[in-house]
């Protein structure tokens, strides 16, 4: 199980997709359903050890969660924590609109006042 | 299986139509006076690549601080480039791009914030932009709050 503060997990979550092999692995998991190293080996050109590596940054950003099932463990993704970073990116977005927002009416404004004159 | 954020979240993007010509548009862009009118903080700018544009938040709304961006493009009445560098330790931070276009009705403006999903792991990014989200909302609040 992972036990990320939720106030941590976004750091968390960049940091973790920050590197493009690892956004590959977490793709597979997505796609696959909960899977292995191993499985995800016969995908991957990387070796057993970094994909092993990989899903331990993802699994302490909170992206995914591993199970253990008789030799291995298997991983599944935790969609929540990237429903989390779609929120914050969302946030910022609104962001833009606000400041859009505000740029149409200072244009209008400045129309306005030189239609005026 | 729903279609997954996991490459997507990389950027943000808008566009808007706005009266009045690019030149216009383009003062409102890069004029210290104007940016300050709708960017919603006091703003300063040394319009060249490599110069400066900052953005100040006086704490009546909300948490005193500064934002930085790095400025990579200049042409002007047509495109708009910042970097934003996180305070205070200068790290580059996403790419903010406005790319300016006559337009039956005045300019048709496009910004483009990019970068999100390869922002350096050692940045606070969700402290520093909550942040200034949350004094966004404050001073919307305000707005609202006035008779």
């Amino acid at each position: 199980m992972n036990h990320v503060a939720l106030h941590d997990a976004p750091n968390a979550v960049f940091a973790a997709l920050a590197d493009p092999t690892r956004r590959r692995v977490l793709r597979l998991v997505a796609e696959r359903g909960p899977t292995s190293a191993t499985l995800l080996e016969r995908e991957l050109p990387v070796s057993r050890q970094a994909i092993v590596k990989h899903l331990a940054v993802l699994n302490r950003a909170g992206l995914v969660s591993g199970q253990r099932a008789g030799q291995e463990v298997r991983y599944a993704l935790v969609s929540r924590s990237l429903d989390e970073v779609s929120d914050w990116i969302a946030e910022i977005g609104s962001r833009w609109d606000e400041r859009l927002a505000r740029l149409h009416q200072l244009m209008l404004e400045q129309t306005s006042a030189t239609e005026d004159r | 299986m729903p279609e997954l954020p996991v490459d997507a979240p990389d950027s943000i993007e808008r566009e808007i139509i706005l009266p009045g010509p690019p030149t216009r548009v383009w003062t409102a862009l890069t004029r210290a006076d104007q940016l300050s009118a709708w960017f919603g903080t006091q703003a300063t700018i040394d319009l060249r690549p490599g110069g400066e544009v900052v953005f100040t938040w006086d704490g009546s709304t909300g948490p005193r601080g500064t934002s930085r961006g790095l400025i990579e493009t200049v042409e002007p009445s047509r495109r708009l480039a910042f970097r934003w560098q996180s305070v205070p330790d200068d790290i580059p931070m996403t790419r903010v791009e406005f790319t300016l276009e006559p337009h039956a009705e005045g300019t048709r403006l496009r910004v483009v914030e990019s970068g999100f999903a390869s922002l350096p792991p050692e940045l606070r990014v969700r402290e520093s932009h909550v942040e200034g989200w949350q004094r966004e909302l404050g001073e919307l609040a305000q707005y609202l709050a006035a008779p």
